[in-house]
């Protein structure tokens, strides 16, 4: 039996008595997150202020049996971070600590797991530089946090999710020793990958090395109002198409624009059905003759178009985009707070199956969306305080992820799937992967103690895989293309660019098979769903073709950049991007890691997935 | 104090939608990392409290009376969660424990009792600083004597000769003064205004109060000095006596309304008496004015080129109470020659919040310490505000964190640009 009030005393004596919070109001507060979910009570919460003291409360709760739960600041919209009853929260809110990366490296910076990305952005602010994923709650949500939910935001589209931003974590295992996930690229089984986006189950992230990136010189934005949802849905495919690559294509629903502007009186039109922000940014010149061939489209569309004229304005466009959600308090005193992704060329007809799904089931949802990555955050709402309505807004939600699936998308593309949605889960995976999630979990949580009951699912997967690709195949609506292992880049290469567009990919050799590329880790930040052969043959298949899905572990990267060590590549879904779009960074990196090396985790991930060769 | 009804008071608290959104404005929950100590967190402890009053605990009233009631999370909330909710709370911890009773806080808004710690302060600093130096406030930080040194130090004061701002200012600025400089009397505009001096500002920051009335008279203002008036009522109203704070008001009424019907307007110095005010019966509240706002608008003589970093630290019951924000600004970008900077975290409390300091001295020295090194940071030369408690906790804490760093009132500033430079005719 766990011996609880023991533990309070022995974190005491390691942390200092103010540091751990027993009271019934940190208790009560600690209870809960920004999701309106509820789990239990915790024990007692926990303030360490560095790696070192995370890492000997995870000891003092491994010896005492008692399951732990790291936390950022709270702002998690699926219940990830809530404690079971009785657990110990470690919060990582006082990890603040900013510095120059080991490696030396100008397009790099250390940070702890408790700074924000705001604060993250103002320090990198004097050299021109930024950690470019920009999830809504920027000014608020952790590094940790960042990590845990493989975060995304508005400028995803262009530049990536959290995952194509970290280098290398900082991680406390099950046994409170501390340990680097591994450089990214060194050719090994991609631990920062599968850490990143397992909403702290697999261990406590203390630390990342972050990529920055210079901050735009040229940056155009403009505001399109429609008169319904599905033609700004439709104008989305057409901008695409065109081949513009706009830094971030985001839409919000009429609703949500008339109770942000009620809010912030912004200016903006009230009447419109939808209004849709495209920001372009890179060169001056560039960006300016891209906005403007934007607008065209647009305007084609049935759009009217203002162009922000200053960065007043630009911000404020932003503003009402990233308030929008914690706006809703004025609709409605809860919601339930989605973010489905579907490929984009379904997107017109999610947002039609969604409103649907409010009419049948009479409660009235908002939507806001990523509508250049295909993710939707319809907002479902509803009164906790009337009988039947929480009943009537979740069932919604279930008709609204069951289309995702149906449309070939995912149950989440950037807020997990915590407490929220592990029920929907299993219709997402196939048996196969299902099982390979819980035995990592098993791999990384041996006792069963780091934030049990969230990310995977105990049910197996039901989810009938699809088939894998026999050839090449391009979906020209949604930007990607599917292909067999085999398939060498050139021919591809030729058609996509033909069309405007190549195959996201750091190495352009022709000759080259894409399960050449898929061992050197050449497809990391392009690659959206995998077909694969474990050693011990086991068929399965990750992912989905959507630029963003954090549904259960990465197994997409962890079985790429390894050389086939986990499994063999069968077929790879990857993205399109416009064919002037420079190619991302080589591979491999060849930088030490910063702290020790993980190489035991590596072996029983190999023996996991049936293999016994050499890492 | 929270002026609201419970069904009201449902409502605002139905509208949190727990987004964590004002974290990262709280100034308890960035200088300790605990959501106990956040908006988001006292709110939820606030529903619980009036779902199952029998749950409230120490550790909730803690919560409650630890809110520094800056407002900064009702400015931040996207959905328009008002301060009533927290000030229900603070209502809550203070029908709990009764008002709190520190017994200087007490003093702090009798006259008498003011101008004896004005005294008293600066003959015990001189002394300090006579005995271990100028850098007394760091030395004396910890161990025994750090309670009354932060008393002290948190102080607020001004300087009480022209001739002391001017060397200061000189030595800054790399400007030189002559002696005897006044500001350039332009003739007599028939403005007329009345003035409400506030006790802190009249006892314990006379010298900057008395500049500020003569830069008022150079512009060519009549100011007019109602009698009688007496302490806003802000300090009551904080400290849990509604009654005392009625009487104050109501003394303040028969002193100040004839020259309020006479003028129109009412001059505030004190970003604190301001918001107090603005809660007055309607002819008061509207004739409140804030005394940058007044001067970011008003014909001032020539202000001179004045070389200096400076960077401008808001009061929060003028900018997240009274929405003044671009009017100090606009004021000190008056100057020629002046470089106003922004500090990160410009919308967080420094931690001073009236009798705030006092009652959780600890908590108070914690966000102090951040705001100074914020402030710090920005490599100004000058800190202004214009609070006489931000201005006393800034000057504790830059003396703590960065000795080089000066505080000083936003009027003195505008007073010493005013000083004439070519002899007067």
């Amino acid at each position: 039996m766990a011996d609880r009030p023991g533990l309070v005393r022995r974190l005491r004596a390691r942390l200092g008595r103010e540091r751990v919070l027993d009271d019934t109001a940190a208790r009560l507060v600690y209870a809960r997150d920004a999701s309106h979910l509820r789990l239990g009570r915790p024990l007692c919460i926990c303030l360490p202020a560095d790696a070192a003291a995370v890492a000997a409360v995870v000891r003092c709760c491994a010896e005492a049996g008692v399951p732990y739960v790291a936390r950022g600041a709270g702002s998690g919209l699926a219940g990830g971070a809530l404690p079971p009853d009785g657990a110990v929260v470690i919060s990582l809110a006082r990890l603040t600590d900013i510095s120059e990366a080991p490696s030396g490296r100008d397009d790099e910076i250390l940070a702890g797991a408790g700074v924000t990305n705001a604060a993250l952005n103002r320090h990198l602010a004097p050299r021109d530089r930024c950690f470019a994923p920009d999830p809504g709650s920027q000014e608020v949500s952790t590094i940790g946090g960042n990590v845990a939910a493989n975060a995304g935001g508005p400028h995803c589209l262009k530049i990536g999710s959290t995952v194509q931003h970290v280098r290398e974590l900082q991680w406390v295992d099950g046994e409170g020793r501390i340990w680097s996930s591994g450089r990214v690229g060194d050719g090994a089984p991609d631990l920062t990958a599968l850490l990143v986006g397992s909403e702290g189950t697999l261990g406590v992230v203390t630390a990342a090395i972050l990529r920055t990136m210079p901050i735009d010189t040229g940056q155009a934005t403009l505001l399109a109002y429609f008169d319904d949802l599905d033609a700004s849905a439709v104008a989305v495919v057409a901008l695409l198409g065109a081949g513009l690559l706009p830094a971030a294509l985001e839409l919000v629903e009429g609703d949500m624009l008339r109770i942000v502007e009620e809010a912030f009186a912004f200016g903006f039109r009230t009447d419109a059905g939808a209004a849709m922000i495209v920001e372009f940014s890179g060169e001056p010149e560039t960006v300016t003759a891209e906005a403007a061939r934007a607008v065209a489209l647009l305007e084609q569309g049935g759009a009217e178009v203002i162009r922000a004229r200053n960065e007043r304005e630009r911000l404020d466009l932003w503003r009402c985009r990233k308030q929008a959600f914690g706006a809703v308090g004025r609709l409605s005193p809860n919601y339930v707070s989605m973010d489905v992704a579907v490929p984009v060329g379904r997107l017109p007809e999610l947002t039609r199956r969604a409103r649907a799904a409010g009419l049948r089931h009479d409660v009235r949802v908002a939507t806001a969306m990523h509508a250049g990555d295909g993710n939707m955050h319809p907002g479902v709402m509803y009164d906790a305080d009337l009988p039947g309505e929480a009943e009537r807004a979740q069932a919604a939600a279930d008709d609204i992820i069951a289309a995702a699936l149906d449309l070939g998308g995912t149950i989440t593309g950037e807020h997990g799937v915590g407490l929220e949605k592990l029920h929907a889960l299993p219709a997402q995976l196939d048996p196969v992967a299902a099982d390979l999630m819980r035995g990592v979990k098993g791999v990384f949580d041996a006792r069963g103690l780091c934030n049990p009951g969230k990310a995977v699912a105990d049910e197996p997967g039901l989810a009938a895989p699809p088939p894998a690709p026999t050839a090449v195949r391009f979906d020209w609506d949604s930007f990607t293309v599917s292909a067999p292992a085999a398939a060498r880049l050139g021919p591809m290469l030729a058609e996509a660019r033909s069309r405007g567009f190549r195959p996201a990919c750091a190495a352009l050799e022709a000759d080259a098979t894409l399960g050449d590329l898929a061992g050197h880790g050449a497809l990391r930040d392009g690659i959206l769903e995998v077909w694969a052969t474990t050693p011990d043959d086991r068929d399965f298949h990750a992912g989905r073709p959507v630029a963003k899905n954090v549904a259960g572990y990465d197994l997409v990267r962890l079985v790429c950049g390894n050389g086939g060590a986990l499994a063999d590549v069968r077929g790879v879904t990857l993205q399109l991007r416009p064919a002037d779009e420079p190619a991302t960074e080589t591979i491999p990196d060849t930088s030490p890691p910063a702290w020790q090396a993980p190489g035991d985790y590596r072996r029983e991930l190999v023996a996991l997935f049936g293999g016994g060769r050499d890492v | 104090m929270s002026g609201c009804g419970r069904a009201e008071l449902d409502d605002l608290l139905r509208s949190c939608v727990e987004c964590a959104l004002c974290l990262p404005h709280c100034a308890t929950y960035l200088a300790t990392g605990d959501e106990t100590l956040s908006p988001r967190g006292r709110l939820l402890l606030l529903r619980e409290a009036l779902r199952r009053p029998d749950a409230i605990d120490d550790s909730l009233l803690e919560a409650f009376a630890t809110c520094l009631g800056c407002r900064a999370c009702e400015t931040s909330c996207p959905s328009g969660v008002s301060f009533a909710t927290l000030a229900a709370a603070q209502d809550l911890a203070v029908a709990a424990d009764g008002p709190p009773g520190h017994p200087v806080i007490r003093q702090l808004s009798s006259r008498p009792a003011l101008k004896a710690l004005a005294a008293a302060g600066r003959a015990a600093r001189t002394v300090l600083t006579a005995a271990l130096g100028r850098d007394w406030r760091r030395r004396l930080a910890s161990g025994p004597l750090s309670g009354p040194a932060r008393l002290l130090g948190s102080l607020p004061a001004a300087h009480v000769r022209d001739s002391e701002l001017i060397g200061l200012l000189d030595r800054l600025t790399g400007l030189r003064t002559p002696t005897g400089a006044a500001p350039h009397r332009l003739p007599p505009t028939g403005a007329e205004v009345a003035f409400f001096a506030g006790c802190a500002n009249r006892e314990l920051l006379s010298g900057a109060q008395r500049r500020l009335l003569d830069l008022l008279t150079a512009a060519g203002v009549d100011v007019v000095l109602p009698d009688r008036q007496v302490c806003c009522g802000a300090l009551a109203t904080h400290t849990g006596r509604p009654e005392q704070a009625q009487a104050q008001q109501s003394g303040n009424i028969a002193a100040l309304s004839a020259a309020v019907e006479n003028t129109g307007v009412l001059l505030v110095e004190a970003a604190g008496c301001g918001l107090e005010l603005s809660g007055y019966p309607a002819p008061i509240a509207a004739a409140a004015t804030d005394v940058a706002a007044y001067l970011s608008v008003l014909s001032l003589p020539p202000l001179r080129e004045t070389p200096l970093r400076v960077v401008y630290h808001d009061p929060c019951h003028a900018r997240h109470g009274r929405g003044l924000l671009a009017e100090p600004r606009r004021l000190l970008h008056r100057i020629p020659g002046l470089e106003v900077l922004e500090p990160e975290e410009a919308e967080v409390c420094c931690g001073s919040g009236g009798a705030y300091s006092m009652l959780h001295p600890e908590l108070s020295e914690q966000m102090g310490r951040r705001k100074a090194q914020f402030l710090a940071r920005t490599g100004a030369r000058v800190v202004v505000t214009s609070n006489p408690g931000c201005l006393g906790q800034i000057r504790d804490a830059l003396a703590r964190v960065a000795p080089d760093l000066c505080v000083l009132p936003l009027t003195d500033l505008i007073w010493y640009a005013a000083l004439s430079v070519t002899p007067m005719e």
